[in-house]
């Protein structure tokens, strides 16, 4: 093992947690480490080659599932984390889920938290997707929707003059995507603060409520190494932070239960006319209750395949309409049921079982929301024009007429019947509050019981926030900076490319 | 049935039926070994040449057109991702393909890849069309086989896909500002 390494922030993890806790802290003058498993992969090292970037920058290649293989836990492996992989869809979190969080002892006051959109939202530059990006089949969701007594509505993202390229999940070649890893990282970097990437933490030391150091191994080369801080933060995601606390023996009892999902599959819809869905920003047109959501995905081949329902020839004979297929993801948020854990295998044979397990079954109720949720979705593909809808039902005929879906809960019982199921969006795992005993984490965002462990990502949350997550993860992210540093928020921030970019325009007037 | 009861059970199975397999072990890991060479003669970095011939025998018997370099293109392509995987569960992968390759043992036929291509397409619609039951994870080699066929840009070309250097909106911002100009033009005069 080669010598310890000093600083005085060390953050694990580099994705939306991770990267604005490092900025933060890192323009507060700040000694930061952050400490990153996946590569530094630069937007001139992307490519639109999907298996390439899909094995590069998603964990375990995009094929992490649950424990009984039948849903796919898609995160991001490489510097910005899963930001990187992300349609960089922008939604403040709904004010009942605010107060649900409140309720369960997780509070983020209003002002406070309003304050942190802020900040966040200008460093990303979220705004609404122009028209110009839109891709020729938004048109007719939007129709569907409105055909079946539903507002269609439009999305906040995070980009800067945005080509429109529609290869937004395998890491953004044009570096117009606002991802962590084009805005918070060099920010932070700026200020002094140091990326070690390819490096994996394995342990963390402690004793008596506190944190010693990090047991870390250079992936490459299996070098091992400790690093030592003042103050640990942990943001490594949903999945990621319960494993390492596992791992670590911290609060093994609580570590990993009440993990939640956005859970979905997609519907796709074929039109008698091409509607080249691929020629555009990939999602436009989104439909969101309490219950379920509804978000256009439009992707490119590869990735299209893989969400596309069929089996054999029939998958082909619908690949081969590429052009006429509008597609549909179906969300639904999940009760915090799911559990992140260490299997007999990790014990027995670690060498094959170096990994955290998934155990996830959807509810009844939760089935009966995807069955809603695919049931509109189909209705407002047939009523905006498509003449066959296909949903991820195992053994379902193509859904031609709205009476055909009448016929869904046969079809849909349980989660064993849908094709292609996953969650992007895993929360929960190091849920907050203020129960001791319940909780991993305090309302402070310190681990229940240890004075220098903290935790920033999406597995503080007590349950789904129903919406897509990366804003709502950086602007809890920004409050637990204020609170781990103990720095006061500058109003705005002057720092990334967003900045740059206004103040050349300004220069330029 | 999770993943990790399923692989205990295989070693379990594997354990008891020891008296059948251990004399031959030593034939096995020499063909083992063989096929990994014969695999790395071929081009493949990861793949044994029998997995990588259960890729092709797959993507045949369920795939439409050949890409333009045959179905060969299909397992080099899987391999190109596999080879660059970094993950602890690596080994799944492997795992998943050796038992579709011999799936059809269970039912005392050859093995996937020796299969008729009538015989191998009924195999594949009857046990591993499925999402349920013992053949589930074996099944999932269809997304495997999909990405390394769609990943060809001749297919992806072929489904009517454009990469982005063929678009209005990939070229450089004069030459798409005239384009769209030109568009605009034909639309007013039509």
């Amino acid at each position: 093992m080669s010598a310890d390494r000093r600083t005085e922030i060390a953050v694990v993890g580099s994705g939306a947690g991770g990267s604005v806790v490092a900025y933060h802290l890192a323009a507060a003058g700040r000694a930061v480490t952050v400490i990153e498993r996946g590569p530094f992969v630069r937007a001139s090292e992307m490519t639109h080659d999907e298996p390439a970037m899909i094995a590069r920058l998603y964990k375990d290649g995009g094929a992490q599932t649950n424990n009984e293989a039948d849903m796919f836990v898609l995160q991001g492996n490489c510097v910005g984390g899963s930001t990187v992989l992300t349609n960089a869809v922008c939604f403040r979190m709904p004010e009942d889920v605010r107060q649900s969080f409140g309720a369960h002892g997780f509070a983020l006051p209003p002002d406070r938290l309003a304050a942190a959109y802020r900040r966040v939202e200008s460093v990303l530059n979220v705004s609404l997707l122009p028209e110009d990006l839109h891709n020729p089949a938004t048109r007719r969701l939007e129709n569907g929707f409105r055909a079946i007594g539903r507002e269609p509505g439009r999305f906040q993202k995070a980009m800067l003059h945005c080509v429109g390229c529609g290869f937004c999940n395998i890491g953004c070649r044009y570096g117009r995507k606002m991802d962590a890893a084009q805005t918070w990282i060099p920010m932070a970097m700026a200020h002094g603060a140091r990326i070690d990437a390819g490096i994996e933490v394995r342990r963390i030391e402690h004793s008596r409520g506190r944190v010693r150091g990090l047991r870390c191994r250079e992936v490459a080369t299996g070098k091992e190494f400790v690093l030592r801080a003042e103050r640990y933060v942990l943001a490594g995601g949903a999945i990621n932070t319960p494993e390492l606390l596992l791992r670590s023996g911290i609060h093994p009892s609580r570590a990993g239960k009440r993990t939640s999902f956005n859970a979905g599959a997609v519907a796709f819809g074929e039109f008698p006319e091409e509607v080249d869905g691929f020629d555009g920003d990939q999602m436009c047109v989104h439909y969101i209750e309490p219950r379920f959501g509804l978000e256009q995905i439009q992707n490119p081949p590869v990735s299209m395949a893989l969400t596309l329902p069929g089996w054999g020839t029939d998958h082909a004979e619908r690949m081969a309409n590429y052009r006429r297929l509008a597609a549909l993801g179906v969300l639904v948020p999940t009760r915090p049921t799911g559990e992140v854990f260490l299997g007999v295998g990790h014990r027995l044979l670690k060498r094959f079982f170096d990994h955290s397990d998934i155990r996830f079954r959807m509810g009844a109720d939760e089935v009966a929301a995807f069955r809603d949720g695919l049931a509109t979705a189909a209705a407002a593909m047939l009523a905006g024009g498509a003449t066959r809808v296909f949903l991820p039902l195992a053994g379902v005929p193509p859904v031609t007429r709205f009476a055909d879906l009448d016929e869904l809960p046969r079809f849909l019982r349980d989660q064993k019947d849908l094709v292609g199921f996953g969650s992007s969006h895993p929360q929960g795992g190091a849920a907050a509050g203020n129960d001791a005993r319940r909780d991993v984490v305090d309302p402070e965002f310190r681990v229940h019981g240890f004075e220098n462990l903290f935790v920033s990502d999406a597995s503080l949350f007590p349950h789904s926030i129903r919406v897509n997550p990366m804003l709502s993860v950086m602007a809890v992210a920004d409050c637990a900076a204020e609170v781990i540093g103990g720095i006061s928020m500058p109003d705005a921030i002057a720092d990334g490319p967003v900045a740059n970019a206004r103040r050349a325009a300004v220069a330029a007037q | 049935m999770s993943l990790n009861t399923r692989v205990g059970l295989l070693l379990l199975a594997l354990l008891v039926s020891s008296p059948v397999w251990l004399p031959l072990l030593p034939f096995v890991l020499f063909w083992l070994s063989r096929e990994r060479r014969l695999g790395r003669a071929e081009g493949f970095r990861t793949l044994p040449r029998f997995l990588a011939r259960s890729i092709e025998g797959y993507a045949e018997a369920t795939l439409g057109t050949p890409p333009a370099g045959g179905f060969a293109t299909v397992a080099r392509n899987v391999d190109g991702y596999l080879v660059r995987v970094r993950s602890p569960r690596h080994w799944r992968t492997t795992m998943m393909l050796a038992l579709l390759e011999f799936s059809p043992w269970t039912r005392l036929q050859p093995r996937l890849s020796r299969l008729p291509l009538a015989a191998r397409r009924r195999w594949i619609a009857e046990r591993l069309s499925t999402t349920r039951g013992l053949f589930a994870v074996p099944s999932l080699v269809r997304q495997l086989v999909r990405m390394g066929y769609y990943a060809d840009p001749s297919v992806g070309r072929s489904c009517g896909f454009r990469p982005m250097r063929e678009r209005v909106r990939g070229l450089p911002s004069r030459a798409r500002t005239a384009t769209y100009a030109a568009l605009a033009r034909r639309k007013v005069a039509g």
